[in-house]
């Protein structure tokens, strides 16, 4: 019984001792996980149940001057999955069954870094609707698996304007860490390149953005946030869409034509600009290509064809790109130094006999005419395109040592950019004597500018550079008397409602350095060149007067370039067209023609093929 | 006969703990089930509650000379379920007794807990409270492990170790060496350890398991590296420890647990009820609860001390001992302090049988609070 108790004081203070060790124990481990570091344990908590998913604001649409659709979205359905379901080896196995894609691409998409750790992974898109029923009717053996609608570019006219247009992609990782795209997701599609790049800050739009609750097995629960997407606002572009498919039927015509006449061409752009205020009604560029192709990422092998040599750089826009010596139509600017700087009159003749030797015999040079034009002035030297008369325009420039024929040519814009709004214009090249020293630093015999370098530039060619777009803003400016817009193609921005919200104003870009009196005579004269002379042929019987000029460039072992460029109507200017075909052969042969069907369609004429011949340079 | 006085039978703060306990776990339950584990949880508490009056009314010194037939129900008990057409296999383990092997009764390792401690109390009370020599010692640990040997071939790992922390506690109170008792649990502890090494080597020799489980394995190596296979096996440790962690200082509010709720938890209303304590009351309710156990352990204590006899304070010991160690098992595997056991929380988890278990243990102790002070009257009863 108790009096034999032994005495148990000890053996309850052992006890005393476990239960608070044990419970002092739990309660310090409890302490430092859920005051100390509770916060980071709430934040684990949080990346467990919450999803969040961006939803994709749609890219503002792109329409021509008149409203027709030039770009659009279609709806297509993408496939997305959470980035754990690499854990799951049988349902990425069945997801890639469903998507005919191997379970390797499955994880591959899955586990990019491109989308946060919280959202789901775009795995495929475009899925068929077969697919997407599949998923959905079985949504139980693809936990977590979501099907999405989103918008994709859409072309309705195909490839037409595509180098205008652009296209889109991914965003590239240069783009991502630039100060312009702040604010991107690496996932989101932008314009890479045409007015899909320049109006990207428009066009864009600002994502959507939903966080949802999600259970341990990945399905949504409830929708704890929730911001629309605003999508991208319009754009109305100054291209005129049937001008732009009359320009680019005229540049593949005009090629067919030149291969008829055995020449090789196999390229050519053209582009027509309204003289009044610098709105580019057309830029044609042909090879092309579709930028549908571009949709959902182009693939390796098309991104070869289209970067080979053989393909002939379908990508590039060689409207404003591309630069070609502007051959004779650069004779209109030598014509105006002659007159401005008092280097001739409209009245100074000149004899051309075929070869000129105003550098000695030795040193003689051809006019294309080797039978020689006899006796010429200025007027007839344009109708003509007489290489003498020019040569010798350029031999005075060159004795008057200020590089006037240089300072006319850039009042007129020819090297430097027109600063049109589209991405990848070049600046061309107007060759003086600080260029020319620069470029052979390296060979001190070619550093010298000579009197032969004046005379080359004096008909367009030697190192003179333009492209097609400088050439029609050059003679937008002499059909404005001397005044050069910028060229754009951005007409207007629409917000949502449609409402226009920014219009483009037209902007001043040269201001020439002739004298308005030697601009009408060479208006004149240009006027007369299409009537009576080298591009006659190309208009005869068109009802619009135009002035212009034909040019014809040589290139080394290679057929003529062949370029023409004008403005009509003559009297009362409104638009300037330039065209220019590689390895075309003749100007007013080849060009004028292409040109005079894009004047036909600009003044709602009759669109006629006809065929010219010319045989001037 | 002497006035029938209630509150000499009656301890008040011992029922008010009891109390508390059992309506803050009926809260937790109804919160982690959303309400369809009250019925059961309920029911639970009312059988036992009957238990609880059967043994708060039987004289427990009566059951001090039952040494044979407890033994056998021990045995029987335990072995019950493998007993074909009786046994139900729950996560590895065959614990269940289940009526045609499907319809599942209850998990007889549950009663046999308490049969385990009266049968320790009569063995060890013969000793008179002082275990003198080793031989002694030895003998009494001896007879302790036959309990543990019998679960183990269930196999219950976790019931097994709830069986020698009894063992070992009521040790302590029948007058063992505390060197002894050290030894005991280091010795212990090394062969663990060193089983389960030879274990893996033995594993990959013949291509099977030999004494542990592939899941026992893979809790333990989770508990030494806590970080290890969070999708798999460290899965359940890493979301309780979510779950409890981001209940921060006073927690998300009863029923707004998310770990629970979206089934991050798994077994949230059963072995990890704990965690959803933490995520639903944070800090401050784990705290409380602790502090519940703590005065549940102390107001018991003082039961213990005031029994008549050894053999009750020999009886509280073991159920102090049981309890003890289900509340650092259970509360240390849902925060990494321990492996990861099927060891229920007392008075918390959902589960009858553990409950109804835990309300007759909290019977007999009443009982040795009743019997205290007069053993004339008491006799009568």
């Amino acid at each position: 019984m108790y009096n034999e108790r032994p005495d148990i004081r000890n053996r309850v203070i052992a006890l005393i001792v476990i239960f608070v060790v044990v419970l002092g124990a739990l309660g310090i481990r409890l302490w430092s996980m859920q005051v100390i570091n509770g916060k980071s344990y709430a934040k684990e908590a949080k990346a467990n149940r919450l999803r969040e998913a961006t939803t994709i604001a749609p890219r503002g649409r792109i329409f021509d001057r008149n409203g027709k659709e030039l770009v659009s979205n279609r709806s297509t359905m993408a496939v997305l999955a959470p980035a754990t379901i690499v854990n799951d080896k049988e349902l990425v196995k069945r997801l890639a069954d469903v998507l005919s894609m191997t379970s390797a691409q499955v994880i591959e998409k899955a586990s990019t870094q491109k989308e946060s750790a919280l959202e789901l992974h775009q795995i495929a898109i475009d899925v068929p609707m077969k697919a997407v029923s599949y998923i959905s009717e079985h949504s139980s053996e693809f936990e977590g698996v979501e099907v999405q609608a989103r918008a994709v570019r859409t072309y309705p006219n195909g490839s037409v304007a595509a180098h205008i247009l652009g296209y889109t992609g991914e965003i590239s990782d240069t783009d991502l860490n630039s100060e312009d795209f702040k604010g991107y997701n690496p996932t989101d599609i932008v314009g890479k390149t045409g007015a899909e790049r320049s109006f990207e800050s428009v066009l864009q739009g600002v994502r959507g953005r939903r966080v949802m609750e999600v259970n341990a097995s990945g399905s949504p629960q409830r929708v704890i946030e929730e911001t629309p997407p605003e999508p991208g606002q319009d754009i109305y572009l100054t291209i005129d869409l049937g001008v732009q498919k009359v320009a680019e039927k005229a540049v593949r015509d005009a090629i067919k034509d030149a291969n008829n006449k055995g020449y090789k061409a196999n390229a050519g752009s053209a582009v027509a600009i309204d003289v009044t205020n610098g709105e580019v009604l057309a830029m044609a560029s042909y090879p092309t290509y579709n930028p549908e192709d571009f949709i959902n990422g182009i693939s390796q092998e098309t991104w070869k064809k289209f970067s080979s040599k053989k393909s002939n750089y379908p990508l590039t826009n060689r409207a404003i790109s591309s630069t070609y010596p502007p051959a004779s139509t650069f004779k209109s600017f030598t014509g105006l130094t002659a007159l401005n700087y008092g280097l001739a009159t409209p009245n100074t003749t000149f004899v051309c006999r075929g070869l000129w030797t105003g550098l000695g015999k030795q040193w003689g040079k051809w006019c294309w005419n080797h039978a020689g034009h006899g006796t010429e002035n200025l007027r007839a030297a344009m109708m003509d395109s007489c290489d003498a008369y020019f040569y010798e325009v350029g031999y005075k420039a060159y004795k008057s040592k200020k590089e006037s024929l240089q300072k006319m040519a850039r009042s007129f814009g020819y090297g430097s950019q027109t600063g049109i709004d589209l991405p990848g214009e070049v600046s061309g090249r107007v060759p003086d004597k600080k260029w020319k020293a620069a470029w052979n630093e390296d060979y001190p015999e070619y550093k010298k500018w000579l009197p032969g370098d004046s005379v080359n530039m004096a008909i367009g060619q030697g190192d003179m550079l333009a492209t097609p777009l400088q050439i029609a803003a050059s003679y937008a400016g002499i059909a404005e008397d001397g005044t050069v817009y910028q060229p754009h193609v951005l007409k207007s921005v629409l917000d949502s409602e449609g409402k226009t919200v920014l219009k483009a104003k037209k902007k001043v870009a040269f201001e020439s350095e002739a004298s308005a009196s030697s601009i009408h005579i060479i208006q004149n004269n240009l006027h007369d060149v299409v009537a009576l002379g080298t591009a006659s042929s190309a208009f005869r019987g068109f009802s619009i007067p135009v002035s212009g000029k034909t040019g014809t460039a040589q290139k080394t072992n290679q057929d003529d370039y062949a370029v023409f460029t004008a403005y009509a109507p003559s009297n009362n200017p409104k638009y300037a067209v330039a065209v220019v075909i590689e390895q075309g052969g003749s100007g007013g042969g080849v060009a004028g023609p292409a040109a005079r069907q894009i004047f036909a369609k600009l003044f709602g004429k009759k669109v006629n093929h006809v065929t010219a011949t010319d045989n001037s340079r | 006969m002497k006035k029938f006085q209630l509150t000499k039978y009656v301890n008040p703060s011992f029922l008010a703990i009891i109390g508390l306990l059992l309506l803050y776990g009926t809260i937790m339950v109804n919160s982690a089930t959303s309400g369809s584990g009250l019925k059961r949880q309920l029911f639970g508490i009312a059988v036992g509650a009957v238990l609880l009056g059967f043994f708060w009314w039987f004289d427990y010194r009566k059951m001090k000379d039952w040494i044979v037939p407890l033994f056998i129900l021990d045995a029987l008990l335990m072995l019950s379920p493998r007993i074909p057409g009786l046994g139900y296999n729950a996560k590895g383990a065959t614990s269940w007794l289940a009526l045609g092997g499907k319809i599942r009764l209850f998990q007889p390792s549950e009663p046999a807990k308490l049969v385990t401690i009266i049968l320790l109390a009569s063995i060890m009370v013969a000793y008179k409270g002082k275990i003198g020599s080793l031989k002694d010692y030895l003998k009494i640990l001896g007879l302790s492990f036959i309990p543990v040997i019998l679960i183990l071939t269930q196999p219950d790992l976790g019931t097994g170790l709830v069986f020698i922390a009894i063992a070992l506690g009521m040790l302590i109170m029948a007058g063992a060496k505390a060197r002894w008792i050290i030894a005991t649990v280091v010795i212990g502890l090394s062969l663990g350890i060193g089983m389960v090494w030879i274990d893996g080597i033995a594993d990959t020799k013949v291509g099977h398991d030999v004494l542990l489980k592939d899941y026992q394995k893979n809790r333990l190596l989770v508990f030494v590296d806590q970080n290890l296979d969070p999708t798999g096996a460290g899965y359940n440790l890493k979301q309780s420890k979510i779950a409890i962690g981001s209940g921060q200082t006073t927690g998300k509010g009863l029923g707004a647990g998310t770990q629970g709720n979206l089934n991050f938890l798994p077994e949230r209303h059963t072995d990890f009820i704990f965690s959803v304590v933490g995520e639903e009351l944070g800090f401050a309710g784990a705290m409380a609860l602790l502090a519940l156990y703590l005065a549940l352990l102390m107001v018991s204590l003082n039961i213990a001390v005031s029994s008549v006899d050894l053999f009750g304070t020999l009886l509280v010991t073991g159920v102090m001992s049981m309890w003890v160690f289900q509340i650092l098992e259970n509360i240390g595997m849902t925060i990494g302090l321990m492996p990861i056991t099927g060891i229920p929380l007392p008075f918390m988890s959902y589960g009858s049988s553990f409950m109804v278990t835990n309300m007759a243990c909290v019977g007999v102790l009443l009982s040795v609070w009743s019997h205290r002070a007069f053993q004339s009257t008491a006799k009568g009863m």
